[in-house]
């Protein structure tokens, strides 16, 4: 099941329901253009929600928006209009939200043109006219536009049509939150954007000339800056990740050492207060080749999970992995300590496969869709089988726990009534990136360790047509509490509507229960363990 | 005949109900009863036909008419929903009281022969309101009575619905309703705004904004009238109480704050036992007070949109306009503080019966701070507890347990927090240990 990829909350802009006027209403109240969660600054737990309506279009190229912030028990913190210039690209465009980030009583939201015409991939979309503001979360108060050039802050009070041509917007900088009180800004490039070429080739051209690459901090002030692509060297730069202490740049190369982002295997990782290089991971093993999966951070270490693919395999591809590998780097040092294997076969003898690439006869393979790491070094893997063909299917969720050197510890397979993708030939990776499969999320359900991990299942028997004609969808809901695993069940599917689950505060789900008879509801519902 | 005086005549009725329920015994409603449903329904049914024929008869306009009507048999079907599902409840005493009040009304005011066929609803409810829906009913909230002071408060509340009624402006609002919908002014400003290429929905805004300032202006005096209707209705029945209706506008502003709260020791002396220590962080948290919430007024103006005007104003313009001089308050009756300390506990099954498991336990509690040995009170623990987890189990405690919200009190949002944050095995060992309470 594809859920909503935006959390569509039932917040109206106006209070008062008045039939008789319904049209007027309509007229005046919002259109919901995006919503993200506000997470807490260390990204642990939700904070609240930002939702941002389009309220008027008050001139050819500028709108009137409302913005309204929620609280993590879904009640209004605060609200507010402003106006909002937008570029034209290709003819028709619009505002879109880049990014939201709270450090201490300030959010801050980043706004793009989004291209409706689809040319421009998402993430460049996102450097068309990148642009944010800030609300003030003690006064309330929005800030005007904020812009960045040369890595440095510029207000722009009164917005005019001429400010909004691409000749005029194309230094600005992308604006990168990180996961702590810091920002990211790439820059030192005169290449912005062209309208028409091809994408990528335009993306590599403007991320290998950018020269600097510069953090902020909640004032957006400079903290510190390295100088990027010096000396012939061509990479091109992203924020990769970040924790409270450390911050990890990916390199990738260009031309004909260009590769995929997951193939590209550099990663810097720099001490986010002080700007020192810790250390540089790589693919150093000598049998294998690796492909970025999963990072995540304990309280001294890094620890990555990549895929593995035989050393000769130049291009990755999701069915010739022969398992993960798990990298433990110190924070301290950036040198890696410990690494770990878990090929197809050390999943035996709970899962047998017929050859090295992990496929199962008769049956499918399997992706990791998430490593968990617990409180007692063990590690919850979750994956999903699938079976890559003329008609792929999605198939069972499977639930194994792992001690720090990767042997299971605990197997679980839950089946669910496998979907066929009519005359879609996927690629396991594709269908994890895309939202084809059934895993939803997983997230800490306190601070003792206790984890939830959520999916989705289409129970309903029978037809591919059947099944998609008449769904009978359930929130499968598994429960790691003190050690032990627990298996719960929600129907989604109701007899004259539809509940749709999004991510809440930790221990909870937000549910959004829509009817035919209209009577709509948004529970915040407490996790049952 | 024998007459009775004005005064004597309410003073008889309590001290009959004195007599007829001692301090000792419980005033409890019966929750089942399926008689006084089916009799009132069918009333309730009698009278709605009569109204259909009048709104035949008095509104030209055929759309409006048949709009009105559709509208107003949606509004009687919901009401027999409520009948049916058991929300107007009848016990005795709590019926000798609202007649006693009701027949001094009708016969101090002959002028409006229709008081006398008025029917006062008892109802469960989850705060301190009353009602008129037109139809000659009047319906007073279970938790109303717990919170006003004494009988004549409660007269006046009365009168004041009474007055709505005899004003018909439940019914007015409703025809008022469906002409402004098919209003050719609106329709014609709409279809302008609709046109517009720019700054479309500033216009409807304020177009918007008139017209629901408009009604909320009009409900405002619907308020006054009824005040003061009321006020001449409650005079002639108790010319010398006159004060207290200044006294029962004033205390409106109070008639929601909370008097009293649920402490750590309070959670610890129920819930702490050997089986399940009490853990003070479930009480513990910064879930409202952490978040500073924006009060300016932003869309609306928070006053142009109230529906009544503020009771302060209200009870000036009554002790004004009537020239009412100021009095000492007068004590309850024996009879009404009983019904007043009934209301408290027949409160909690209340709430129960109405599904709202959460606000019931939450009263429950209080309850139990103050008479912790009330046999009758005691049970709720368990039983709310026991439906609060059937919710939880079905991801439904929402609709069960209000969500925490800077609305509500400090101590209700703890209340909250605590149910809502219970692991499983927490809450079955709370259900278990509330058996034995």
């Amino acid at each position: 099941m594809k859920f909503f990829s935006t959390l569509i909350l039932c917040f109206f802009v106006t209070t008062v329901s008045f039939s008789q006027v319904q049209k007027l209403q309509q007229l005046s109240s919002g259109e919901l253009i995006s919503s993200r969660i506000i997470y807490e600054e260390n990204h642990r737990d939700v904070f609240g929600y930002f939702l941002l309506y389009k309220i008027d279009k008050t001139s050819s190229a500028f709108y009137e928006l409302e913005y309204v912030v929620l609280d993590k028990n879904i009640n209004k913190i605060t609200s507010g209009v402003f106006n909002q210039g937008v570029s034209s690209h290709l003819g028709r465009s619009g505002p879109y939200v880049s990014f939201v980030k709270k450090i201490d009583e300030m959010i801050y939201f980043g706004m793009y043109d989004y291209d409706f015409i689809g040319y421009f991939s998402d993430y460049i979309s996102q450097h068309l006219n990148p642009r944010f503001r800030t609300i003030n979360l003690n006064d309330f108060s929005i800030s005007p536009e904020i812009i960045i050039k040369d890595s440095k802050v510029v207000e722009n009070e009164n917005v005019e049509r001429e400010d909004l041509r691409r000749r005029n917007n194309k230094d600005n900088q992308m604006l990168y939150p990180t996961k702590n009180d810091y920002f990211v800004v790439f820059g030192g490039t005169d290449r912005g954007y062209r309208h028409l070429g091809n994408a990528r080739a335009q993306l590599e051209r403007f991320k290998s000339s950018e020269r600097k690459m510069t953090v902020l901090d909640k004032n957006l002030q400079e903290v510190w800056s390295v100088d990027i692509n010096k000396d012939k060297e061509k990479f091109e730069h992203y924020y990769f990740d970040s924790d409270q202490h450390m911050l990890i740049i990916q390199k990738v190369g260009v031309g004909r050492k260009r590769s995929s982002l997951m193939e590209a295997f550099h990663y810097d990782i720099y001490d986010i207060h002080t700007g020192k290089l810790i250390g540089t991971m790589t693919n150093t093993d000598p049998n294998y080749t690796w492909a970025h999966n999963q990072i995540y951070y304990t309280d001294d270490e890094i620890v990555f999970f990549c895929f593995l693919r035989p050393k000769k395999m130049k291009k990755f591809n999701s069915e010739k992995t022969l398992g993960y590998v798990k990298v433990v780097l110190d924070k301290a040092t950036g040198k890696e300590t410990k690494r770990d294997y878990l090929l197809w076969e050390n999943l035996q003898p709970h899962l047998t496969f017929s050859n090295k690439y992990g496929m199962k006869k008769r049956y499918g393979q399997l992706i990791a869709q998430e490593f968990i790491p617990l409180n007692n070094g063990n590690i919850i893997g979750v994956f999903e089988g699938y079976k890559f063909s003329k008609n792929s299917e999605i198939l069972d969720i499977f639930i194994m726990e792992f001690d720090p050197n990767m042997k299971v510890k605990y197997f679980n397979k839950i089946e669910k009534i496998k979907t066929k993708l009519r005359n879609a030939k996927f690629s396991g990776y594709y269908l994890k990136q895309n939202g084809y499969m059934d895993y939803y999320y997983s997230q800490p359900l306190d601070d003792d360790g206790n984890h939830v991990i959520l999916f989705s299942n289409n129970e309903r028997e029978g037809s591919r047509h059947a099944r998609r004609r008449k769904p009978d969808w359930s929130l499968g809901i598994v429960t790691y509490v003190d050690g032990a695993y627990n298996y719960d069940k929600l129907q989604l599917t109701k007899e004259d509507g539809m509940v749709l689950p999004f991510k809440a505060k930790n221990g909870f789900i937000l549910l959004s229960e829509f009817s035919e008879s209209g009577n709509n509801e948004l529970r915040l519902e407490r996790i049952n363990y | 005949m024998f007459h009775l005086s004005k005064n004597s005549f309410l003073g008889i009725v309590f001290i009959f109900l004195f007599q007829l329920v001692s301090a000792q015994e419980l005033i409890l409603i019966d929750t089942a009863n399926h008689k006084y449903r089916k009799s009132l329904s069918a009333l309730y049914k009698k009278r709605v036909s009569v109204q259909e024929n009048v709104f035949n008869q008095s509104i030209s306009d055929r759309r409006v008419r048949k709009e009105v009507i559709d509208a107003y048999q949606e509004i009687a079907e919901e009401f027999i929903d409520g009948i049916e599902s058991g929300n107007f409840v009848y016990e005795e005493n709590y019926n000798q009281l609202f007649e006693g009040i009701l027949n001094q009304l009708a016969s101090a005011n002959p002028q409006y022969n229709t008081i006398g066929d008025t029917k006062i609803l008892l109802s469960y409810g989850a705060q301190p309101n009353a009602y008129a829906i037109g139809n000659e009913i009047v319906v007073i909230y279970l938790p109303l009575i717990k919170q006003l002071r004494n009988e004549y408060e409660l007269a006046f509340v009365i009168s004041h619905e009474i007055a709505h009624n005899l004003l018909n402006h439940s019914y007015n609002r409703l025809v008022n309703h469906f002409e402004l919908k098919h209003s050719k002014e609106i329709k014609k400003q709409t279809r302008n705004i609709n046109r517009k290429r720019y700054n479309k929905a500033e216009q409807a805004r304020g177009l918007y904004r008139e017209i629901v300032y408009g009604t909320t202006k009009s409900r405002r005096e619907h308020e006054r009238q009824a005040d003061s209707l009321g006020f001449v209705l409650f005079n002639n029945a108790f010319p010398d109480k006159q004060y207290e209706v200044v006294r029962s506008l004033e205390f409106l502003n109070e008639i929601d704050k909370e008097t009293d709260s649920l402490l750590v020791q309070d959670y610890k002396r129920f819930f702490d036992s050997e089986n399940l220590q009490f853990k003070n962080e479930w009480v513990q948290n910064e879930e409202i007070s952490r978040y500073n919430y924006d009060q300016t007024q932003k869309f609306w103006l928070i006053d142009s949109l109230k529906t009544h005007p503020d009771s302060e104003i209200r009870a000036r313009q009554v002790q004004t306009h009537f020239n009412i001089e100021e009095k000492e308050p007068i004590r309850a009756s024996e009879t009404f503080k009983m019904l007043k300390e009934a209301s408290e506990y027949n409160e909690i099954p209340g709430l129960y019966a109405l599904e709202e498991y959460g606000r019931s336990l939450y009263r429950t509690l209080l309850f139990l701070k103050k008479e912790p040995n009330h046999p009758y009170v005691k049970q709720f623990v368990y039983k709310n507890l026991v439906k609060l987890q059937d919710a939880r189990n079905s991801y439904t405690l929402d609709r069960y347990l209000d969500g925490l919200s800077p609305r509500h009190s400090d101590s209700y949002n703890t209340f909250l927090y605590f149910i809502r944050n219970l692991r499983r095995s927490e809450m079955n060992a709370l259900i278990d240990y509330s058996q034995t309470l």
